[in-house]
């Protein structure tokens, strides 16, 4: 390899034998970053993919909200009627149905169908892409926190108005929160 | 080899300009403020400089325009925002136009106006602006028209071009290798790309904190998430030729010339440091983190924000400051250790019954000792025996001088190193004026080192005036005694001279006749002196 610092007699500039070399050394980081970025860019889609689905569950939590106090409201499981029975287990299973306004949002992270999580998790690598649905509950006043947070569970009623946050995990399993929609 | 001075890479000035002001055109004195490169501190370099941000602000604002949730709501300022720059594009184009026959390009033309307009720059500066006047006329497709801005980037090459031809014509007869650490290490053959270089290197510095620091904030992660990812990518890739062709090249600097050792002591140089852990967090992410959950990593990617540090003085005279006066500073921290521990034990021992849960053990005293100490009083531990308070009295009195001290003495220090080095660089002024003159070369490193040490440009001409004066005073031989004159022999010489001119005047002024009737009646002069004088007459 030359050594020789500085001052060497003219030299015509080009690229020499170690130089070739670390012009493909160079080459394979640049390769080596281009590759790894590709595949952030495929995982940052991946992340907005499962923010979309985030979003068309805030959209029909929105759109459906005074929809299902209606009479002949289509979707019967969702449906708030007075001395009904109507739990959030059963909507949630008519919403994502085959033929379901929720059906076939998939999981980008693993190919399946999106999962219903209680909460995101980063010590739970399943969690990753899934949709968490929480209920916020106004307490009382004096209280040291004004509103509750917590997951819906199946049994939970839902014949009264629901005040909901939609998150999705991301690829860490960290909660993106999409926003707080009243269904 | 020595690089070729700038007046032998650039084009001779033209002497055409040096005529009276008072005698030249409007045009003439407009082309000598505005634009010749030739004239220093005329506006050339400031118009040059600007219009670069205008082009680098155009690009950013062209990206942001790709991002709806952002061009929609300030779509509005965006339109401004190019208005403004075509306004500005276009004046500077009409200005070179007009200029042109003052210009030594184009001047010789017989049509320096059209020779002008039919120039690659020329060509480049019209094709920044016509696509807006184009929509004007024609209905251009809003993305159309967005490619079509990015012909702005090619008003870059107006300062690279230029800048590429010194650096080759620097650089000639030198290896790659060379040629590589001129690029990216500041030298005598770096010239104008090496500080092209810097600042690209700068900008994206800043651009990658500010997307770093932006990404934290969720509502815009949330609408700019694979900007940023590709933000990043962008940055580490450049980042990454940057550190592989500063280690690769380092062998060419002084004192490194090894190809393994030479490249691992440049390696472990605190900037390469800098530069390596500016990158790392990206590779470590994504190869390691199906292992570990290496997000705190992304913190370190703010790091780079040091790695501007490579281009301000002012923090090497810091780093220098701290190591000089370290035993100082070290001593005054073992004072301040040895008093919070002291304290904590007492405030421990006496608030402990008192207060056991927030007294637990002397750990959690340790924590109010520091916060007294320090004068912060968050107030969530406090004393209340009446010896608690008077520990907290007697710490929070000597807290006051106790910090007061390391602050005291790196200020001290740090105005002690400026002095220094300003006196260092009046010892290199009048180094340069050894013979003189003050060379364009000696001037720029007297403007640089004056603005690493922060002096004004009234203080740089002080200086000046002040080592001029020294200059002239050491080569005044007439107060100087004899001695000094002779330990110097150029000065013995022109001390010679002088005095032989002295006697020839002396020989010319008075009468002669008496003279000599003088020096043989008294016998004043020997025949040697004699002899002289005669010669001198001759």
């Amino acid at each position: 390899m030359d050594i020789t610092p500085s001052e060497s007699p003219a030299d015509s500039g080009l690229p020499k034998f170690w130089d070739q070399i670390f012009l493909l050394f160079l080459a394979c980081v640049i390769g080596l970053v281009a590759w790894i970025g590709v595949i952030e860019y495929r995982e940052g889609h991946k992340t907005e993919s499962i923010k979309r689905h985030g979003e068309a569950w805030g959209e029909f939590f929105k759109g459906n909200s005074a929809k299902r106090t209606e009479p002949d409201y289509s979707i019967e499981a969702c449906a708030a009627k007075e001395n009904g029975s109507a739990t959030w287990g059963d909507c949630y299973q008519a919403l994502v149905a085959p033929g379901g306004p929720m059906d076939g949002l998939e999981n980008p992270f693993f190919k399946t169908p999106q999962k219903l999580a209680q909460k995101c998790d980063t010590n739970d690598r399943s969690t990753v892409g899934a949709l968490v649905l929480e209920k916020l509950t106004p307490l009382p006043l004096g209280s040291a926190v004004p509103i509750a947070v917590s997951a819906i569970e199946s049994g939970d009623r839902i014949d009264k108005k629901l005040q909901i946050r939609v998150s999705v995990c991301d690829k860490f399993s960290s909660p993106i929160v999409i926003g707080e929609f009243q269904f | 080899m020595t690089p070729p001075s700038s007046a032998q890479v650039t084009e001779a000035p033209d002497t055409s300009l040096t005529v009276n002001p008072d005698e030249q055109t409007f045009r003439q004195r407009a082309y000598a403020a505005l634009l010749d490169p030739h004239i220093e501190d005329n506006l050339h370099k400031p118009i040059e400089k600007w219009i670069g941000i205008l082009i680098v602000a155009n690009l950013l604002a062209l990206v942001l325009e790709n991002v709806n949730e952002i061009y929609t709501p300030y779509a509005k300022w965006f339109h401004y925002f190019d208005v403004f720059s075509v306004v500005i594009f276009t004046i500077e184009y009409l200005t070179r136009l007009y200029l042109a026959p003052e210009d030594h390009e184009f001047k010789r033309s017989s049509s320096p106006h059209l020779k002008y307009i039919r120039s690659p720059f020329a060509i480049i500066d019209l094709l920044a602006v016509a696509p807006f006047y184009l929509q004007a006329f024609i209905p251009v497709d809003l993305r159309a028209l967005r490619l079509l801005r990015l012909l702005r980037i090619l008003k870059l090459f107006r300062v690279l071009i230029p800048a590429w031809r010194e650096f080759v014509v620097a650089n000639r007869g030198r290896t790659f290798r060379q040629k590589i650490h001129a690029l990216v290490y500041p030298s005598e053959y770096g010239g104008e790309l090496h500080h092209l270089f810097d600042n690209f290197i700068a900008l994206w510095v800043v651009i990658s904190v500010v997307a770093v620091v932006l990404e934290s904030v969720q509502g815009i992660n949330y609408v700019l998430n694979i900007e940023f990812i590709v933000l990043d990518a962008l940055a580490v890739g450049i980042f990454t030729i940057e550190y592989c062709l500063r280690i690769y090249s380092s062998v060419e600097s002084p004192g490194m010339a090894h190809p393994i050792w030479g490249r691992l002591k440049q390696a472990k140089t605190l900037p390469s440091l800098i530069d390596l852990l500016a990158i790392m967090p990206f590779f470590l992410e994504a190869f390691l983190h199906h292992l570990l959950d290496l997000r705190f990593l992304r913190v370190f990617r703010l790091l780079r924000l040091l790695k501007l540090t490579r281009y301000t003085g002012s923090t090497k005279t810091l780093s220098i400051v701290v190591v000089r006066e370290w035993p100082v500073l070290a001593g005054s921290a073992f004072v301040m250790l040895l008093l919070v521990i002291l304290t904590a034990s007492l405030g421990y021992l006496f608030e402990h019954e008192a207060q056991p849960e927030k007294f637990e053990n002397i750990p959690q005293a340790i924590y109010w000792a520091v916060i007294t100490l320090a004068s912060v009083g968050y107030g969530d531990i406090s004393p209340v025996t009446p010896m608690g308070r008077l520990m907290t009295i007697i710490l929070a009195l000597l807290g006051i001088g106790i910090f007061a001290i390391p602050a005291a003495i790196l200020s001290s220090a740090f105005t002690d190193q400026l002095r220094i080095e300003r006196e260092a660089l009046k010892k290199s002024l009048h180094e340069m004026l050894g013979d003189g003159i003050l060379s364009e070369e000696e001037r720029e490193h007297l403007h640089h080192e004056a603005k690493r040490l922060h002096l004004s440009k009234e203080e740089v001409n002080q200086l000046i005036a002040q080592a001029r004066k020294a200059y002239e005073k050491e080569h005044d031989l007439q107060g100087m005694p004899l001695h000094k004159i002779a330990a110097n022999p150029e000065l013995a010489v022109e001390h010679f001279k002088h005095v032989l001119g002295e006697m020839r005047q002396l020989a010319l002024l008075t009468d002669l006749g008496k003279f000599d009737q003088i020096a043989a009646e008294k016998k004043r002069l020997t025949e040697g002196e004699q002899e002289i004088w005669l010669k001198l007459q001759s």
